[in-house]
């Protein structure tokens, strides 16, 4: 599980690599486009993340040489620049994926198991189920299972659960929520988040005796998925 | 109205006033200097021809014909009619009065000496005798010995039938004449006018977004080089001052992101590593939330800085509007408890844009619906389909409308008293961008106040640009 990452500013570097070890990758870092190329010349990596302005290298020109080099590692690029003809430029040189700064660090780890997931040949079925403790939630048929007890979630209520449980203990804002499930970047200063919570809770936890659902609501930060460890 | 002089009328009347001056001075100065020239040519022509025909002198008619026969080409030949014999012989005597002959006295006259290759003695010319002027040679010095005069007015009235046939002419040419000037008063003038005239039309063309073109006005005549360059000037460092103006706001968007996505980040692992609930992490959560404001600005700056430098459009495709507002509707009626949502959207509306961008709109536009509105309030939805156009209108009520708000709506950063005294959150770009939003699809914004305390906007812009 090792990743490479290529970026110049040490403090986004710093969090980027805890916030991946977090998730269970090795990081490897590289401060700039030159060292960098040297390290993926050197060993061979899961994922490359790689800033698009770097010292020594250009980003998109350290890319091209690694594609010239026949190099097929999935590489996702970190820009500032959100425009349409920088991502393009991103994806026709080679890259997997864009993702404009500022980002948020559980959005890179979801885009970084999204690429892993595309890119491995075997256990294509580990992905069509999310499996925390005890609750599970299958991609394809859209089915909650907690212990005992399965339910039909509507459409707002899987991607919200799927997004929970996409990085369990991590405590999403109700904004960041909305932005995901809703697609909405405003706060429309609504319970709604709550009421579909209360709704996917109800659901599974009908029949229920063992425990609650682990969707923990904390007080003015956010909804989390409590897993056996936190 | 307008007390200005128009200096095309300045010109014309100024050309007017120099042709007439010098066709008066072309005429003033030929009547007179032909006059002169006709006069000594006439005493030449005289002296030759009386030579010439001196021994008929004595007899008028045979004279006569001698002298018109040498002066057959010359002006003087239809003058000789006029001819007065004075003490020449008796054949062919002259029938007018011998007054004349004796008035023109020897004595009074100033004899001008002959000439040495001239067997005429001598001549005068314009001596006043018997009230009228005269040209006259004589033969001998003798008192009474042989004179030819020619009165100074068979001239006059010669010189007069030529100038009269001349003006007679005039009156058909002077049209001409007329037209002839207006149009070369007019082309000069045109031509004086034509690199002011290029410059004003540049200067009308010309706007923040054009300063860098290559329209610049060329002058062929080195006299407006000086006006053409410092015209050019002024366009590239206004043009240096917009884009500067611009590519500010842009550079310190993106140079603010570095240190955001590191604020982010830092904050973001802050929560997750805070004892959960403890008072610490809320505080954490305030400070990311301000983050959140803060990322929201700069893409709101960037978004804005993109739309003046006109990169704001960069991609478009078919979207389905319809679809996309019944789903904003329904979701808006699950978000407020307290507003009632109302929704009249015809349906299959297909819009070829920048489906990002109309997101960013119909958002924007929604939230300030909610945002803005007072407890068991409403928000209307309707889109309608106008043949190749559509038109978007989002009412709602609100807790106070002020009265500019009708003028200042799209004004950057403007925001109604309200948000100021009630805290709501919001920076007074979202209108101004949601204004850029429809101007790069061809279409417009309206605000329109409906009551004292509902307002609506509408979007209409063409399903296809």
């Amino acid at each position: 599980m090792n990743i490479l990452l290529i970026e110049d500013e040490s403090r986004i570097a710093d969090f980027v690599a805890h916030g991946l070890e977090g998730a269970g990758y090795r990081v490897q870092h590289a401060a700039d486009g030159e060292l960098g190329l040297a390290m993926v010349r050197e060993c061979a990596h899961r994922v490359v993340i790689l800033d698009a302005m770097l010292p020594k290298l250009d980003g998109f020109e350290l890319l091209r040489l690694m594609r010239q080099d026949g190099n097929t590692t999935p590489v996702i690029m970190l820009s500032a620049k959100v425009d349409l003809p920088y991502r393009l430029l991103g994806f026709e040189t080679g890259a997997d994926d864009y993702l404009p700064k500022p980002f948020f660090m559980e959005e890179l780890v979801a885009r970084v198991k999204a690429l892993l997931a595309r890119h491995s040949t075997q256990a294509s079925s580990d992905t069509q189920v999310l499996q925390i403790d005890a609750l599970s939630l299958n991609l394809i048929t859209r089915k909650a299972h907690w212990h005992d007890v399965s339910a039909a979630l509507s459409p707002r209520e899987f991607s919200l659960l799927e997004y929970l449980m996409q990085s369990p203990g991590q405590i999403f804002s109700r904004k960041k929520i909305l932005a995901h499930v809703w697609e909405i970047d405003f706060d429309p200063e609504t319970n709604v988040v709550d009421v579909c919570i209360q709704r996917i809770k109800r659901k599974l936890g009908r029949k229920s005796e063992s425990a609650p659902l682990p969707i923990e609501s904390v007080r003015g930060v956010g909804y989390r998925i409590r897993t056996s460890g936190t | 109205m307008n007390p200005k002089r128009s200096l095309t009328l300045v010109l014309f009347l100024l050309l007017t006033a120099g042709c007439f001056l010098v066709i008066g001075a072309n005429r003033m100065s030929a009547k007179y200097l032909i006059e002169v020239d006709v006069q000594r040519r006439i005493e030449q022509e005289m002296r030759a021809g009386i030579a010439s025909c001196e021994h008929l002198l004595g007899q008028r008619e045979r004279f006569l014909v001698c002298y018109r026969a040498y002066n057959a080409a010359e002006t003087s030949r239809v003058l000789s009619d006029a001819f007065l014999f004075c003490g020449a012989g008796t054949q062919g005597a002259d029938q007018r009065p011998m007054d004349a002959c004796s008035a023109v006295d020897t004595d009074q006259v100033n004899w001008i000496p002959k000439l040495e290759d001239n067997s005429l003695l001598s001549s005068f010319y314009k001596q006043a005798a018997w009230s009228r002027e005269w040209t006259g040679l004589r033969l001998s010095e003798a008192p009474n010995g042989p004179r030819v005069l020619l009165p100074k007015e068979a001239i006059d009235n010669f010189l007069g039938e030529l100038w009269s046939y001349r003006n007679r002419h005039l009156i058909y040419v002077l049209p001409l004449i007329f037209t002839l000037f207006v149009f070369v008063a007019l082309s000069t003038i045109g031509l004086v006018m034509s690199p002011i005239r290029a410059l004003e039309k540049s200067l009308m063309r010309m706007s923040a977004e054009n300063l860098d073109s290559a329209d610049a006005v060329e002058s062929k005549f080195k006299e407006f080089d000086g006006l053409t360059k410092i015209y050019k000037d002024l366009r590239l460092r206004l043009d240096e001052s917009f884009r500067k103006a611009r590519n500010f706001t842009a550079y310190a968007s993106h140079e603010l992101k570095t240190p955001l996505t590191i604020l982010r980040g830092n904050a973001e692992r802050l929560i997750a590593e805070l004892p959960i609930g403890a008072p610490t992490q809320l505080r954490a959560r305030d400070m990311a939330d301000e983050v959140e404001r803060l990322v929201d600005i700069t893409n709101k700056l960037l978004t804005l800085s993109r739309a003046d430098s006109k990169v704001l459009l960069t991609q478009r495709e078919d979207f389905k509007l319809s679809s996309f507002l019944e789903q904003l509707a329904e979701d808006a009626a699950a978000f407020q408890d307290d507003i009632r949502i109302e929704a009249d959207i015809a349906a299959g509306v297909i819009w070829h844009c920048d489906p990002v961008l109309v997101k960013q709109l119909v958002h924007n536009l929604y939230s300030n619906a909610m945002k803005y509105n007072r407890p068991q309030g409403y928000i209307g939805f309707k889109l309608q389909r106008l043949d190749d156009a559509l038109a978007l209108t989002i009412t709602n009520t609100s807790r106070h409308l002020s009265a500019d708000l009708a003028t200042h709506a799209f004004d950057r950063f403007y925001r109604g008293d309200l948000s100021r005294n009630r805290g709501v959150d919001g920076l007074g770009l979202g209108l101004s961008i949601c204004q850029e939003i429809a101007n790069v699809h061809q279409g417009t914004l309206q605000f329109v106040l409906l009551d004292h305390d509902t307002a609506a906007l509408t979007l209409t812009a063409p399903l296809h640009f």
